[in-house]
């Protein structure tokens, strides 16, 4: 069954954040409510693929937009990183009950982090998939050629749903990076900050990426002290869309197991 | 020019003529194989005295074409045994193998051997997918994941998961690594030129074996080149393996009779049981791609016996003769095909040993004093890095 996630706007003390929502809470196998997921997009803005509807089976699944991106308005005084990693937090005190877990995508992850640090009581598990802000040297980063950029977003663009946003609309996204001043390659505060993280934490990354370098997996999975490190083959950066089946077999594995997720259990009737 | 010494360990005291496979093995005996191997390990190890830079077997099921289920558990005897040599696994049939115990299995050769492994990631021929209840048409997927897995296990500094088609780990921490860094090298094999494009976008040595001529010997070559410089590099001779069946003895006469009985008896004996089988693969599945090598395989495998000895040392496709005709037609080899590496396999079907270890003290008392210095460029090994290794 197709899930409909519904555009809503949450007033909050700092201004509105707008995000949209679908997918029914499931119970875990002791039947305790899951937690909702919240999944924050990367710098092209979000566009629900087939993984949203895959994880939205049994879970409800949140997705803020960041503010200025598809054409919402920015918040006052939210202008960095730190900032929006703030209004994500009293996003979900407000919204979701005060806790949830988190998955950040790109840019989404390089927010995701500064949350799980500044804001460690809002986060259960974290997931980052092609996480950004911690490429050292300046290695990998965003081509500016579009032909380019495409090819090193998608390894399998025909899986890419059909985006009715307008270039210019996609263009105003990426400019909206530097309202927040996100075009450094490395959050060098951030990494410092890194062992701080409670969360257990699953890293994503491609084994075709190109735009978010190997060097970040490295710094990630030294730095978070409870993390594993989970490579998706034949996924470039938008790793979602070039493998959704994989990216959500081991994201909802992850969610709903823990850290026993490293544990096969079988098929089903097997298990039985 | 460099030379391997490739051995196919058969069971070559079979004394039946059987097109059925799997072979029935109600006539395997224990103690005469328990002989073969000790006496093909000892020739083995004799290749280290006689001038052989490499040492290899690689893996084959069901049949007493070659006694060698797992290579590596022969790699680790001759390791044991030898101190200069390479230790050539050509290799693990990749596609039917759990990726991480091939990464783990080449890796421990390769520290016990303080770094003198090359790693042969082998497709397999077709009829080894039903020992291994593989699904023959996801060969060629399975050995691109496998194989990109495994360099990652060798190359990760730190624990990794593995979501992929038809592979999923998700802690993976090898101990040991192997001890040439990023890793050892990796050869594929490619006899037809998909295989050998495939061979140079994985930055692997190309390993060719049974050509008809030397002329489409270098038409898979020229496209293995073209593939790698597509790609962004550019193998030497170093890179580009070519194996023949090689059988050297005082007189050209001797090393043809030695040799003509030897193919009779492979043809006859050790391969018929295996070609049917291969046949029912390849006309059942898309084992081969669409591209003809379906067809080139099976007009090989259905010709391969009719050839005469004089034919092939006329195409160039055997080394056979006395050291003086042996050392002109390395030579020719090496003129026309430019490889680096030769694999000589000198224990081609029912070959008496004592003649092989013969050969092999003429090979290098006469052979390769003459031809060591083909290929100057050979004195480095192949190092094949991918990107971020």
């Amino acid at each position: 069954m197709t899930v409909k996630f519904e555009r809503k706007t949450a007033q909050l003390g700092a201004g509105t954040l707008d995000y949209y929502v679908g997918g029914e809470t499931g119970t875990d196998e002791e039947g305790n409510a899951r937690l909702p997921l919240v999944m924050l997009h990367g710098a092209t803005g979000h566009l629900e693929t087939e993984v949203h509807q895959l994880l939205a089976e049994g879970r409800r699944i949140y997705l803020p937009i960041t503010p200025g991106h598809d054409e919402t308005p920015h918040v006052s005084g939210v202008d960095s990183i730190e900032a929006l990693a703030a209004l994500v937090a009293e996003f979900i005190g407000a919204e979701l009950g005060g806790r949830c877990d988190l998955l950040g995508y790109s840019l989404g992850g390089w927010q995701a982090c500064w949350i799980a640090v500044n804001h460690p009581e809002v986060v259960e598990l974290l997931v980052l998939a092609g996480c950004a802000g911690f490429r050292p040297d300046d290695k990998g980063g965003m081509p500016a050629d579009p032909a380019e950029l495409l090819h090193q977003l998608y390894a399998h663009p025909e899986n890419l749903p059909e985006d009715t946003r307008s270039a210019a609309a996609k263009q105003a996204n990426v400019a909206n990076l530097d309202h927040y001043n996100l075009r450094e390659p490395l959050d060098q505060p951030l990494v410092d900050r890194l062992g701080d993280i409670q969360s257990l934490t699953l890293i994503l990354h491609g084994t075709l990426e190109q735009i978010i370098p190997i060097e970040t997996c490295r710094i990630l999975s030294q730095a978070i002290p409870n993390q594993y490190l989970v490579y998706l083959y034949d996924a470039a950066h938008g790793l979602h869309v070039d493998q959704p089946e994989r990216f959500h077999e081991v994201v909802r594995e992850f969610l709903n197991r823990g850290v026993g997720f490293i544990v096969n259990q079988g098929t089903k009737s097997a298990a039985e | 020019m460099r030379f391997n010494y490739f051995h196919l360990m058969p069971y070559d005291v079979f004394p039946e003529k059987t097109e059925q496979w799997p072979v029935d093995n109600g006539a395997f005996d224990a103690e005469t194989a328990r002989q073969l191997y000790n006496e093909y390990i000892d020739t083995m190890v004799f290749a280290e005295e006689c001038g052989w830079d490499s040492i290899g077997c690689n893996e084959h099921h069901f049949s007493p074409y070659g006694l060698m289920s797992n290579c590596n558990l022969i790699g680790s005897a001759l390791i044991q045994r030898t101190s200069r040599v390479k230790i050539a696994m050509f290799g693990n049939l990749v596609p039917l193998l759990n990726p991480i115990r091939v990464a783990e299995e080449y890796a421990m050769l390769d520290v016990i051997s303080g770094g003198r492994l090359m790693c042969g990631f082998m497709r397999g021929i077709p009829h080894e997918y039903i020992a291994y209840g593989i699904p023959p048409d996801e060969s060629r997927p399975r050995l691109a994941e496998a194989t990109e897995l495994i360099r990652k296990a060798w190359t990760e500094p730190a624990p990794f998961g593995w979501e992929g088609e038809f592979y999923k780990f998700r802690a993976v921490s090898l101990w040991p690594k192997p001890m040439q860094k990023p890793h050892p090298p990796i050869l594929y094999s490619g006899s037809n030129p998909d295989s050998a494009r495939t061979a140079a976008r994985n930055r692997a040595m190309l390993g060719m074996v049974f050509i008809p001529n030397l002329e489409a010997g270098r038409a898979v070559i020229e496209a293995y080149l073209d593939e790698a410089h597509k790609c962004g590099w550019e193998p030497g001779p170093e890179h580009i393996l070519c194996g023949f069946h090689t059988c050297i003895a005082e007189t050209d006469e001797a090393a043809r009779e030695h040799l003509e009985r030897g193919v009779k008896y492979f043809m006859q004996v050790l391969m018929a049981p295996q070609r049917e089988a291969q046949q029912i693969v390849v006309q059942k599945s898309r084992y081969f791609g669409s591209d003809g090598a379906g067809e080139f395989f099976l007009h090989r495998l259905n010709h391969a016996g009719s050839r005469t000895i004089e034919g092939a040392i006329e195409d160039g496709t055997v080394i056979c003769g006395s050291p003086e005709t042996a050392v002109k037609q390395i030579k020719r080899i090496h003129a026309e095909l430019g490889c680096g590496w030769i694999n000589t396999n000198m224990k081609v079907g029912n070959i008496p040993n004592q003649a092989v270890r013969r050969g092999m003290e003429l090979f290098r008392d006469h052979v390769q004093p003459e031809v060591r210095d083909l290929s100057k460029s050979t004195g480095a090994m192949p190092v094949m890095a991918m990107a971020g290794e």
